[in-house]
């Protein structure tokens, strides 16, 4: 197969099963639902076996003097696979979270639209292309986090998470533009290296702030909890597997234009966020903010990996992230959903850990791939996530030991977030499974359907072992897929120097994690009364709670932005109206001027020689009155007037 | 035979140009003004005869005599074609003959 019809089946099969799904109305659509991503999965594999060997390049001339471009390697090969794997998954799950609304088929179509712009993406080679699809994945994001837009609260979260993609964007747009029109790079695939201009710094930070934004790093990681408005399995496939990894996979690719000093830039960035989230993440009792704030700290880990150099190292947390972080979100959507149907109050927040306790017997599947998933997540050795995490801490550790003193507190903030990440998981995992029940619920059996839910939460969290992503539980550098990383790319440099010292030292980290966990949130600590988990109180614990009034940040710079707007409106008004208004006061003054002035002088002189002519020619008409006897007389007058001319 | 001096004569032909002058022009009906020609033909044809009093050939006298008798024959004329353009004009008030008027 050419490698057109490559990228038109991969493109547009999930667009047409989410167009089917959509046409089919709301009775059919559970019954259609699965085509799409089916056939998405089917020809993803396709697809990566077809680029495993050679690249697949596609250009075409778009405009006169304009070319664009698709490629596929084998590293957007992968993450297409990966792409449609989790989205067929969250098909799946969707199926049976989605399954009592009224718009389920409005659901599916939006969810199609989302897979077709998200593997667009991962097929661009053009800067262009890939800023149009940009858009297309934020704005099919913004559907579905704004799904239940007839909730006011949840439309607003879906607005105000994609007017902050939008400020991002405009740094991505200024990127894109000075990379396609100034440097004349356009090509991810053949990027040549930075030189040391001001244009390619400026170019990289454009980048890197569309990277940040879509991202959710640092200071735009504010939408990624508003995100979590949208429905659970959403979350799950775009806000915690997918969508947000876009910013790494863009940082991954334009490495090579980046400057040393814009790395150093993004590494810093990382490791701040990484720690700011996981901080946030630690008082949360939203079960959905919690994960959100885990990604943002996971995503500031990849992005933390890409600055230090170490990018096939946050190409793996990518991967595996992927797979235990979609696994706890779906696991968070069965704990939801079953609560919901659990409790028929209206009032009742299903999304509140501290009216949950003691779902393991509910839901035990769930229970057990959510602790899998938690304990990749929190970097336990034999589970994928610490092969990862182990990889970017290492590659943080020897740029830190290659550079200045300042660069140890990238690896440092990387270890407190280590230290961390196992703490607010085992507590999320105490919290919700185990302990007793801290409110009053209904036992209901047949909540864990095979194929629906069981299927995609067991794949997904036996995807979250470490056998199935390196021989060696203890070396990230043994990737299956380590060799298909694109040749541009940085060396590995997560090899020797400070392995065994960051090994040691994050396996502590894990340890001393979980422990504190347990100790707080054990078995005997947890049958307290919901009320006794009140809000934080302390300073700290308060910024952890408002997530370091990001949000509160976001408000106040609005508001500022709104009030420039007012002042500037009044100068407007004012000054500016007053001079365009006195101008044409102005005009018109100086206009009736010289009306008068055209009027009386240059009409009267006009006038007056015509008068005059007029009446020279009405003096002289009179003799030619047609009177026999009045000429006569003229005759006679002249003839006398010769006569005495010729005499005199 | 006593002469009049030829000034009176003279005089007598001025008088009569200028009358006949003043007819043509003063006067409203054709037939005035026809006479008022008459009047400074005959001005003339007296001057033709007072100054042949000094020609021994009387030539003066002889072309007077011719005058008169072409001015008979252009009175007819005239009067002829007065009487066309008065039935033409149902007027022969001179200041009604406004063809030429603009």
């Amino acid at each position: 197969m050419s490698a057109l019809s490559y990228i038109l089946l991969v493109g547009f099969a999930p667009l047409f099963g989410g167009l089917i799904t959509y046409i089919s109305g709301k009775k059919n659509a559970l019954k259609v639902y699965w085509i799409g991503p089916v056939l998405t999965f089917c020809a993803s594999g396709l697809l990566f076996n077809a680029v495993l060997n050679e690249t697949l390049y596609l250009k075409w001339q778009w405009l006169p003097g304009m070319e664009l471009g698709w490629a596929i390697d084998a590293m957007s090969g992968l993450l297409i696979l990966l792409v449609s794997l989790i989205s067929l998954l969250v098909h799946l799950f969707s199926a049976h979270y989605m399954a009592g609304e009224s718009q389920v088929h409005r659901y599916f179509g939006k969810l199609g639209f989302f897979s077709a712009s998200m593997l667009g993406l991962l097929m661009s080679d053009h800067l262009v292309l890939v800023f149009i699809f940009w858009e297309l994945v934020g704005f099919s994001s913004y559907l579905l986090i704004g799904y239940w837009f007839q909730d006011g609260d949840k439309a607003r979260a879906a607005r105000e998470a994609f007017m902050i993609n939008r400020v991002a964007d405009a740094g991505l747009l200024i990127g894109v533009i000075l990379m396609v029109g100034v440097l004349d790079q356009p090509y991810l695939s053949s990027l040549a290296t930075f030189q040391d201009t001001w244009i390619y710094q400026l170019a990289g930070l454009g980048l890197m702030i569309g990277a940040f934004g879509k991202s959710a790093q640092f200071p735009f990681y504010g939408w990624l909890p508003k995100a979590m408005a949208g429905p659970t399995p959403v979350s799950a496939l775009i806000h915690a597997a997918t969508m947000v990894t876009l910013g790494v996979y863009l940082l991954i690719r334009v490495q090579p234009v980046l400057t040393p000093f814009m790395l150093s830039t993004i590494a810093v960035v990382g490791a701040i966020t990484a720690l700011m989230a996981a901080i946030s993440a630690l008082t949360q009792f939203d079960i959905k903010k919690v994960l959100a704030y885990s990604t943002i700290s996971q995503l500031g880990y990849m992005i933390m990996g890409i600055g230090v150099g170490a990018s096939e190292a946050s190409l793996f947390h990518l991967w595996t992230h992927a797979f235990f972080k979609a696994g706890l979100f779906l696991g968070a959507g069965a704990v939801i959903h079953y609560l919901h149907q659990a409790h028929h109050d209206d009032s009742f927040d299903a999304q509140d850990m501290r009216s949950m306790g003691g779902l393991k017997k509910h839901l035990p599947l769930t229970a057990v791939a959510f602790t899998i998933c938690a304990l990749a997540l929190a970097g336990l050795p034999l589970f994928s996530g610490f092969l990862s995490k182990e990889g970017i801490l290492t590659g943080a550790a020897n740029w830190s030991l290659a550079g200045d003193s300042w660069r140890y507190l990238v690896p440092a903030f990387g270890l407190i977030t280590a230290v961390l990440t196992p703490f607010y998981i085992g507590r999320q995992v105490l919290l919700v499974f185990h302990g007793k029940p801290r409110a009053e619920r209904q036992t209901i059996v047949g909540m864990e359907p095979l194929i629906k839910v069981a299927l995609p939460i067991s794949i997904l969290a036996i995807g979250s072992v470490w056998i199935f992503h390196s021989l060696n539980p203890f070396d990230a550098s043994g990737w299956y897929f380590a060799d298909l990383l694109p040749l541009n790319m940085i060396g590995n440099v997560t090899h020797g120097g400070a392995g065994f010292v960051v090994l040691i030292l994050s396996l502590l980290a894990v340890v001393i994690g979980l422990f504190m966990a347990y100790s707080r949130y054990g078995e005997k600590k947890n049958t307290a009364e919901p009320q006794s988990f009140r809000e934080p109180s302390t300073m700290i614990a308060k910024l952890s709670w408002n997530s370091w009034y990001v949000g509160r940040s976001y408000f106040m710079l609005s508001r500022g932005y709104l009030q420039l707007c007012h002042r500037l409106l009044w100068v407007d008004k004012r000054v500016i109206d007053g001079i365009v208004n006195s101008l044409g006061v102005i005009t018109v003054v100086v206009s009736k001027v010289f009306a008068i002035l055209d009027r009386e002088v240059i009409d009267g002189v006009v006038n007056f020689a015509a008068w005059i002519s007029r009446g020279v020619g009405g003096s002289f008409a009179k003799i030619q009155s047609g009177k026999v006897q009045n000429q006569l007389v003229w005759l006679i007058i002249m003839l006398l007037l010769l006569i005495i001319w010729i005499q005199f | 035979m006593s002469t009049l001096p030829i000034a009176y004569f003279l005089t007598l032909s001025g008088f009569l140009l200028l009358a006949g002058l003043l007819i043509v022009l003063i006067k409203r009906n054709v037939i005035f003004v026809l006479i008022g020609i008459e009047l400074m033909l005959n001005a003339a044809n007296l001057n033709l005869v007072v100054f042949s009093r000094y020609d021994p050939t009387l030539a003066g006298q002889v072309f007077a005599i011719f005058s008169v008798v072409i001015a008979a024959a252009e009175a007819a004329i005239a009067l002829a074609i007065l009487l066309n353009v008065v039935k033409y004009y149902k007027s022969s008030d001179l200041d009604e003959f406004n063809l030429l008027e603009h």
